[in-house]
């Protein structure tokens, strides 16, 4: 078709000329946004790259705290009743050299748990990371809450922590491998 | 259908050589010269296929022919050409909503919101330096001396938001009295540091901090604080807005 309107310069006659002049500024205009978007895309897809990485970076420092912070209950709720709970829970958020001592431990703490009949409760009164990188992390958390054993005359007593733990990255899992009291 | 396209090809061909001259050994280089027209013509009966058979009677009669032709070309254009139009402007608005989506996406999107699950929203370097300044910064204002009681709380104050530093002042001026008379003098040590959440302008950060005291030159027990310090970024860097000690 083309062929023969050349051919036969018809189009040079055409007196429908402002057709093709408003045809080369839509072609035009078509062409330049299709170079913006080109470019668009790639700015989009590299960014998109960008927010996904910061995501799992930022998202990464309240994984490692609520672990801890997991770790941290689990081992302050205790009750001499139900000591198999807390062992379990502990157990389950723990690897490393803090599971092998709390492992090791354990027979007699229950002794100790059973005779001082101790019942003891807490919670969380605030959390920090102190450092991080992609698979450890150093937390702050700081543990609220009361202890009663024979030694308080079975009174509630009140408690606070500072605390220092040491989570790793174990599979998929954040998981802590030290734990120490700091001061 | 070389019949029916000898008729108009005679009468084209001045037509082209007297508006076009440059035109046809172009189209035709590849081709004898000879050939020259022949290309033309199998093409041309596509365009009027209609008017070919009538048109063989009366090859001479140019003006006649081209009047007669032109209609027949001109009605299927205006529609191809707006169907072309339709297209382009098609093709426009859907690029232009394209690069609209993309703009969107690279500058209106919102940034993150700090949540329990995604607390700290800016990056690990502006982090621990606004951690930094928090933990130092409470550390200093947290240590005085009654030996330099007005310098310190000066010295102090220019670490505070100016509401924070307004409140400091009033408690600072309220508890003079008692630390001149008793000669009471306090430093304080940050044992650990580390940050709760954090917004591009506002970080809030956990310190441990281990306070000793002395009275009169007497050692006091040491103490241990835990504060959770919010700074607040502003143009003479980052600065406390609160204290909350426990």
């Amino acid at each position: 078709m083309e062929m023969a309107a050349d051919g036969t310069g018809v189009r040079p006659v055409t007196p429908a000329s402002p057709t093709p002049r408003r045809h080369v500024v839509l072609y035009a205009l078509a062409l330049l946004l299709a170079c913006v978007c080109v470019a668009g895309g790639v700015a989009v897809y590299r960014t998109h790259d960008n927010r996904e990485s910061t995501r799992v970076e930022q998202e990464r420092y309240g994984d490692v705290v609520a672990a801890a912070s997991d770790e941290a209950l689990a081992l302050v709720n205790i009750d001499y009743r139900d000591l198999d709970t807390t062992y379990d829970t502990v157990r389950a958020g723990a690897t490393g050299q803090f599971l092998k001592e709390y492992t090791e431990s354990w027979d007699e703490q229950v002794d100790l748990f059973k005779q001082s009949k101790s019942v003891s409760t807490g919670e969380i009164r605030a959390a920090a990371v102190s450092s991080i990188d992609d698979d450890s992390a150093t937390v702050m958390v700081v543990v609220e809450g009361t202890a009663q054993n024979t030694a308080t005359g079975n009174k509630p007593q009140q408690r606070r922590y500072r605390w220092r733990l040491d989570v790793v990255d174990v599979d998929g899992a954040w998981l802590v491998n030290k734990l120490e009291f700091v001061g | 259908m070389t019949t029916p396209g000898s008729g108009p090809r005679e009468p084209r061909r001045p037509k082209l050589g007297a508006r076009t001259p440059t035109a046809r050994p172009r189209k035709v280089a590849g081709r004898p010269a000879g050939t020259g027209p022949e290309p033309v013509e199998p093409v041309e009966t596509d365009d009027v296929p209609a008017e070919v058979p009538a048109e063989p009677v009366e090859p001479a009669e140019e003006h006649e022919h081209h009047l007669q032709d032109w209609p027949n070309e001109e009605q299927p254009a205006p529609r191809r050409s707006r169907l072309v139009t339709a297209i382009l402007v098609a093709v426009v608005v859907l690029l232009v909503g394209v690069a609209a989506a993309e703009g969107w996406y690279l500058w209106g999107s919102e940034d993150p919101v700090v949540s329990t699950e995604r607390p700290v929203v800016i990056g690990q370097v502006s982090v621990a330096s606004a951690v930094d300044v928090a933990a130092k910064s409470a550390a200093k204002v947290t240590a005085w001396s009654y030996e330099t009681y007005d310098e310190d709380v000066d010295a102090d104050a220019a670490l505070l938001t100016d509401e924070f530093a307004e409140e400091f002042r009033t408690t600072k001026e309220a508890s003079r009295e008692k630390v001149m008379s008793q000669k009471l003098a306090v430093t304080a040590e940050v044992a650990m540091q580390g940050v709760v959440r954090a917004s591009p302008e506002q970080v809030v950060a956990l310190v441990y901090l281990d306070q000793s005291a002395t009275k009169d030159g007497t050692q006091l027990e040491l103490r241990q604080y835990t504060i959770l310090v919010t700074v607040l970024r502003t143009d003479s860097g980052w600065l406390i807005s609160k204290m909350e000690p426990f």
